[in-house]
């Protein structure tokens, strides 16, 4: 009688099975596997083909006795679920054991979420977002080129825009801001500016005291 | 696949599987039963159509066990090796009773639809 034990160890030695597990599956398939090569034997086989036969009953039985019952569609979800958790239960422990790794990975991740979310505040209100005007893509800055005076992109004065107002055709409604400054009224430090009666209603700034230069000129 | 059909066209393999399960909780509804005698007496029922080896026989019956349908329990009697034999557990008898109906509706309208009838 052939020793079958050794042929189903060999194939169930990949499953790590627990001795006494694996010592009664041994014990079980043998017996089975010596019941059918007598059987085969005395239906006229001979012992090596009859040892042939059942040998072959033993293919892939390691991979169906580790095969665990299909349930459809939980047996993915489960694992899934199950490795993420234990991913983050592994990466929550490590991060306990080292404080200080911990303490500069926040730091640098803090930073770095501080510095984007500051380039992106930039971009957005200087290129993104469209200026708070009617026609913002109608709007230029006009310069007066005084060189001789050493000022080659000069803002030009009141009576000069006026002047270049009047001879122009292409632009429609234009305006002129004067710049901005500081100046002490009645004991307190105010930020004042001169523009034109145009000027306002071009960019929609609400004007808190004052006229516009063109209405008292006109006066 | 867990049987072999040695003759006829081969049915469906889910069918197959479905009914490995059912084949071997009835087997053991009367008595507990070794492996072998199990194989053995498939084949011997069913003429030699249905059988199964050793890679396809012991698998299932540990995976019923694992079910807790059937239990293995090593018995030696006088005069023989020890032997592990399987019985029916209470789990196993329901599943059982379902199985057998629900296979019974189901060859019951496939009888109707193919216009199969008994001899």
């Amino acid at each position: 009688m052939p020793d079958f034990k050794v042929e189903i160890r060999a194939r169930l030695a990949e499953l790590q099975l627990s001795p006494v597990r694996e010592a009664e599956i041994v014990e079980e398939l043998s017996q089975h596997l010596e019941q059918e090569y007598e059987r085969a034997v005395s239906s006229g086989a001979s012992e090596e083909l009859a040892r042939q036969q059942v040998l072959e009953q033993l293919n892939h039985v390691e991979r169906r006795v580790s095969q665990k019952p299909v349930v459809a569609g939980a047996q993915l979800k489960t694992n899934l679920l199950g490795d993420l958790t234990q991913d983050i239960r592994y990466a929550l422990r490590v991060l306990a054991k080292n404080p200080a790794f911990t303490i500069i990975a926040v730091i640098a991740l803090a930073l770095g979420i501080g510095a984007n979310s500051a380039i992106f505040s930039v971009v957005d209100a200087v290129l993104l977002r469209p200026l708070p005007f009617k026609h913002p893509e109608q709007l230029v800055m006009v310069w007066e080129n005084a060189a001789h005076l050493g000022f080659p992109r000069n803002t030009p004065s009141p009576a000069n825009f006026l002047d270049w107002q009047k001879a122009s055709s292409i632009v429609h409604r234009n305006g002129s801001n004067d710049g901005a400054k500081l100046q002490s009224h009645r004991g307190r430090r105010t930020r004042t500016a001169r523009w034109s009666s145009c000027f306002r209603k071009s960019l929609r700034v609400v004007r808190y005291t004052g006229s516009a230069w063109a209405h008292i000129r006109a006066g | 696949m867990a049987l072999q059909y040695m003759a006829s066209p081969v049915p469906d393999r889910e069918l197959k599987k479905g009914s490995a399960e059912l084949m071997i909780l009835a087997l053991l509804e009367d008595r507990a039963r070794h492996g072998y005698e199990i194989g053995q007496l498939i084949e011997l029922r069913s003429r030699g159509a249905i059988r199964f080896n050793v890679a396809s026989l012991y698998p299932l019956l540990y995976r019923l066990e694992k079910r807790n349908w059937i239990r293995g329990r090593w018995i030696e009697k006088p005069g023989q090796r020890r032997r592990r034999y399987y019985r029916l557990t209470a789990s196993g008898k329901n599943v059982l009773s379902k199985q057998r109906a629900g296979w019974r509706e189901f060859v019951e309208a496939i009888n109707l639809i193919t216009g199969i009838q008994h001899a």
